[in-house]
């Protein structure tokens, strides 16, 4: 795929190669997560595969560890020869330590001159992004404010809506509008002890039709505009894609972003492995199929050497392996080209990788095992992960989720259970248990010790990003961490917590129509200090938004209030200055309108800054209806000259034809409305015998 | 990446992506035969044969490809032949090849003497595939007769052509079976409702065996046909073809020539399998979702193939391949890839 020659057409991705936290800390010491083996195939190259089948010309792959690995990987990947150009890898400098820093650095790289795909390299999905992206900038036509669309993975009423969900650490309700997708509500989802599930009302109301959605899957997968590196930079706390998402709903009052959600449903598979059960269950999903068109046999690359042949119940066997013929490979298994396994083996749901050897009569169901793992005669092994070039003699028993990391010899006769993560010993930085029946446990020849992770010291260093996920986990649980930090119940204060302040907040008169009068005032001092002044427009918008902020007005009633207040200036400036009542009365309709003249004209340019330069016919409206409001509220000298008024905007162009007419069409809200549309009566036939001539 | 490409494929017909594979070998052998004025027979045959070999790497159910090479192997091995001179001929006739000391030495025959000879032949033979379609739907449509009751599965380009020259004279009743789970069966309603003699209607595939005693004929289609009448053809094909046994409704199967391919059935051929997620939502642990694509149809349940070339008995299948592809090109081997396997992948 070549670069376009447009630079609007460029489709650039950020992939997040750090997941900034220590989860699977023995293991990923010496190999980054996103090198993982899945099915024989590199971690990260799932999701640069799915990349570049969305089209995506230029990839920027972060990373803060391991470089060298990553960047030699991707100079060699055959996903990266897909790309116009191969994709970079940045390393971050180690203050980074979290998404948003990732965020801040990219903005202050100014490599993103588009809108881009994020993801995270630990993403498998076979989704169409490139509809997805072409879905974003749809909306983003409609609404230049829309800041990311946020993908996510529904486990409702779609496929493994039970495996895939147990493994999550948390799953999302969110609450979005049915018709435009824009999210209003998104958090942790957790039920009562009724199960029963809070909602935020303000959220509901506030919405339109909505769609309540439960059992989101968060992905870390985003299609963010071009503004959503520089909004990191201003909010200089932000630390993942949550706090950026919170703080837009938060705060969407006052700058008018807005977040889209999409769900991912049916047969679009998507899932990060963050944590080994998800390992487990990506590579069974990805052996059974359930991530077509991507299978191992895709991924492995078109090379007819290292193809796989497929035989019945998703058995992939490397045409360089050797496979006894009396070994049973019952279903779900994939063995990787040198792999040698041997007489009266029984294979289920396993991974074989590369150069790996398994010995006589073995029975091994769930397991993994990374290129250069041995496992000997007469073994039983289950749930477990063996890392590259570990080795198990003979006759042991490794059952239920044991870790061997790289190098680690166990055995013979070892016999380990229960999440035991099984590290060389003699290494200073793991405080790694030697007592005597540990010792029996792992065999005479082992090399091994118990690795006892200080997880939870180590996850306040390392600043994880969902630290803030649930409660820390108790000491017995410590080993459990790569496999999977928190169980789903415990998420069950924290929301419930968090959802009942919001609902006191939503009985009380919201804080935005107090602040209203306020920054009307303001707004007038604003408009006659830049009179007197002569300040720039650039200056006045400084001014405007600084106070917009301070009193939380949205947008929209910025523009309206705004529009309000230029159109009675004269008005209200006279009524200022003599603190009087009755001064309304010296102003002829005449003079008025020639002031107002002035006024839109000194100040066109700040007008047509805040109404996106009268583009739309959406922002004549709003502009037209403050007009309506400012005569009907002041029908003193603006109702006289409001025909007068109306044919200045049309002539200066800062209403259309078509605004006027459906503005004309409206039911006023108020009283005076009806005599206002007889005073412009006038105008409105004029304008609709001119469009009836030009049909 | 090369599953994504599929799909492109899958829009030309088999007639159109066996076309499109003669043409490249042929483009192909031109540029080699100018190129190289050392290049001898031999070398044209191996190139030819490595792409054989890529084309069943790329995509090992397409035997189309790999046929129209083999189509391709088979000229240039008789034009070498014919070159060498008598003697090189009655080795290669059938009886003599099976008592032959020494197989023939394509070497020695120049590539550029064979350029003209050679040309012809392709020529000849993309003509024959351009009208491959036409010829099959002559054929077909004699096999049905009036008022009968006509069953069928899911969409097929060929049974399609074949129904529609049919109906020209006669009217008859059509069943289509609705195939999941992508359910072609009602883009071929659609089509055969456009034709006033057919009366079509559209049926689930489990009712197939229900409405098989009124059915008086079968007329399918499939993706390949093996040697010994085997077939892969869509999922539920089987199924359909054992209902038809148990009512001894005759089959008849619209393949072109060179969907045959010189190879045995077996369920351990190739097959695609699709995501399970089309066919059970929800993955329940304990349920195991496969989702083949073809049915892997054992030889003995079709009554006859209704080929190009007129039809064909299962019986007599392996006459039709002596005629088109030479014997030593039956079976391709994935070892001679070595190396250059992406030598076609420049085009």
């Amino acid at each position: 795929m070549s670069k376009p020659a447009d630079e609007k057409d460029l489709v650039q991705a950020v992939v997040l190669a750090d997941s900034f936290n220590s989860r699977f800390a023995p293991v990923a010491r010496s190999l980054p997560r996103a090198l993982f083996p899945l099915a024989g195939v590199p971690l990260i190259d799932y999701a640069l595969n799915c990349l570049a089948d969305a089209g995506v010309h230029e990839c920027i792959v972060y990373c803060r560890s391991h470089y060298k690995s990553l960047a030699s990987h991707l100079a060699s990947s055959p996903q990266s020869k897909r790309f116009a150009t191969p994709p970079v890898v940045r390393k971050c400098p180690p203050t980074v330590s979290s998404l948003g820093d990732a965020m801040r650095d990219l903005d202050q790289s100014r490599l993103i001159k588009n809108d881009f795909i994020l993801a995270p390299a630990d993403l498998v999905t076979n989704a169409n992004l490139a509809e997805l992206l072409a879905e974003h900038k749809r909306r983003r036509v409609k609404d230049a404010n829309c800041l990311l669309t946020l993908v996510m993975r529904s486990t409702t009423g779609g496929f493994n809506a039970s495996a895939l969900m147990q493994a999550q650490e948390r799953s999302f309700i969110a609450v979005s509008n049915a018709d435009t997708g824009c999210l209003r509500m998104l958090s942790p989802a957790a039920m009562d002890k009724l199960g029963r599930i809070r909602l935020e009302r303000a959220a509901l109301l506030s919405c339109g039709r909505s769609r309540l959605w439960t059992g989101l899957i968060d992905l870390g997968l985003a299609v963010c505009s071009v503004h959503v590196p520089p909004r990191f930079t201003d909010e200089f706390d932000y630390r993942s894609l949550d706090d950026l998402v919170r703080g837009v709903l938060e705060h969407e009052e006052i700058l008018g972003h807005t977040v889209s959600l999409h769900v991912l449903g049916g047969q679009e598979y998507a899932c990060r492995v963050s944590n080994m059960n998800l390992y487990a269950l990506v590579t069974r999903h990805l052996l059974d199929n359930w991530v077509y068109p991507m299978t191992p046999a895709s991924m492995s690359g078109s090379r007819a050497a290292t193809e796989h042949q497929v035989r019945q119940r998703n058995v992939y066997v490397s045409r360089l392996a050797s496979v006894h013929r009396s070994a049973r490979l019952e279903k779900s298994v994939l063995i990787g080209p040198g792999a040698q396994v041997g007489s009266g083996c029984h294979l289920v749901n396993c991974v074989i990788g590369s150069n790996c050897r398994v010995g006589d009569r073995t029975r091994l169901s769930d397991c993994y095992l990374w290129p250069g793992a041995v496992v000997s005669s007469d073994c039983n092994i289950s749930r477990s992960l063996l890392c590259h070039n570990s080795t198990v003699l003979d006759d042991s028993q490794l059952t239920d989720r044991c870790v061997l990391t790289h190098g680690v010899r166990v055995g013979p006769s070892a016999v380990l259970t229960n999440f035991r993560l099984i590290v060389r010993s003699g290494r200073s930085e793991d405080s790694a248990s030697t007592d005597e029946e540990v010792k029996q446990q792992l065999g005479k020849d082992s090399n091994a010790a118990v690795y006892k992770s200080a997880y939870s010291d180590r996850r306040d260093e390392a600043g994880d990003s969902d630290a803030d996920s649930g409660p820390e986990n108790d000491e017995d649980s410590v080993e459990l961490e790569i496999w999977q930090t928190t169980l789903m119940a415990d998420n069950v204060e924290y929301l419930s917590s968090e959802s009942d302040s919001s609902s006191e907040a939503g009985n009380e008169v919201p804080p935005a129509e107090v602040g209203e009068d306020h920054f009307k005032r303001e707004l007038l001092d604003v408009l006659q200090r830049a009179e007197q002044d002569k300040h720039p427009v650039d200056t006045m918008v400084v001014e405007i938004n600084s106070i917009k902020h301070a009193f939380c007005v949205h947008i929209d009633r910025l523009k309206a209030i705004l529009a309000y207040t230029i159109l009675l200036y004269p008005l209200l400036k006279c009524e200022k200055d003599d603190e009087s009542e009755d001064c309304q009365v010296e102003i002829t309709p005449a003079e008025h309108f020639s002031q107002v003249k002035d006024c839109l004209e000194n100040w066109k340019p700040l007008l047509k800054h805040y109404f996106n330069g009268f583009s739309s016919q959406d922002e004549s409206l709003i502009f037209l209806r403050s007009f309506e409001d400012a005569c009907c509220d002041r029908p003193q000298p603006l109702m006289k000259c409001a025909l007068v008024l109306l044919r200045y905007f049309y002539d200066t162009d800062l209403c259309e034809e078509a605004a006027i007419l459906s503005w004309n069409s409206e039911e006023g809200s108020h009283p005076n409305a009806g005599e206002l549309r007889q005073c412009v009566a006038r105008m409105i036939q004029w304008l609709q015998e001119a469009s009836e001539e030009s049909d | 990446m090369q599953q994504q490409q599929q799909p492109a494929a899958k829009e030309l017909h088999s007639n159109q992506l066996a076309m499109q594979v003669v043409r490249r070998l042929s483009k192909r052998l031109q540029k080699r035969q100018q190129a190289e004025s050392g290049a001898t027979a031999a070398d044209l045959i191996q190139m030819v044969r490595r792409e054989a070999v890529a084309c069943a790497g790329r995509d090992p159910v397409d035997a189309v490809s790999q046929n129209a090479c083999r189509r391709v192997l088979k000229i240039l091995r008789e034009e070498a032949v014919h070159s060498l001179g008598a003697s090189a001929q009655l080795l290669s006739s059938l009886q003599n090849n099976l008592f032959s000391e020494r197989p023939i030495d394509y070497s020695q025959v120049k590539a550029d003497s064979l350029r003209d000879a050679v040309s012809a032949a392709i020529k000849e033979l993309s003509l024959e595939l351009e009208t491959s379609l036409d010829d099959l739907r002559s054929h077909g449509a004699a096999h049905i007769g009036e008022n009968e009751v006509v069953l069928t599965l899911g969409y097929s380009h060929s049974v399609a052509r074949v129904l529609q020259t049919a109906a020209a004279t006669r009217k008859f009743q059509v069943i289509v079976c609705d195939s999941g789970p992508n359910f072609s069966g009602s883009r071929m309603l659609q089509l055969l409702k456009t034709v006033p003699q057919i009366d079509a209607s559209l049926i689930t595939d489990a009712h197939a065996f229900a409405v098989m005693s009124r059915v008086h004929r079968c007329l399918l289609s499939a993706q390949t046909v093996f040697a010994d009448g085997g077939l892969r053809a869509e999922c539920g094909t089987h199924g359909l073809l054992l209902a038809a046994k148990r009512h001894s409704v005759p089959v008849l199967v619209c393949t072109p020539a060179h969907k045959l391919a010189p190879a045995y059935h077996s369920v351990e051929r190739a097959n695609v399998y699709l995501n399970p997620a089309c066919l059970l939502e929800e993955n329940l642990s304990f349920a195991e979702v496969h989702c083949p694509k073809y049915d892997l149809v054992p030889p003995g349940l079709v009554t006859l193939f209704v080929t190009n070339l007129g039809g064909l008995a299962p019986a007599h299948l392996h006459r039709c391949l002596a005629e088109q592809y030479h014997q030593d090109d039956y079976s391709i081997d994935a070892g001679e890839a070595d190396g250059d396997a992406g030598v076609l992948d420049d085009e």
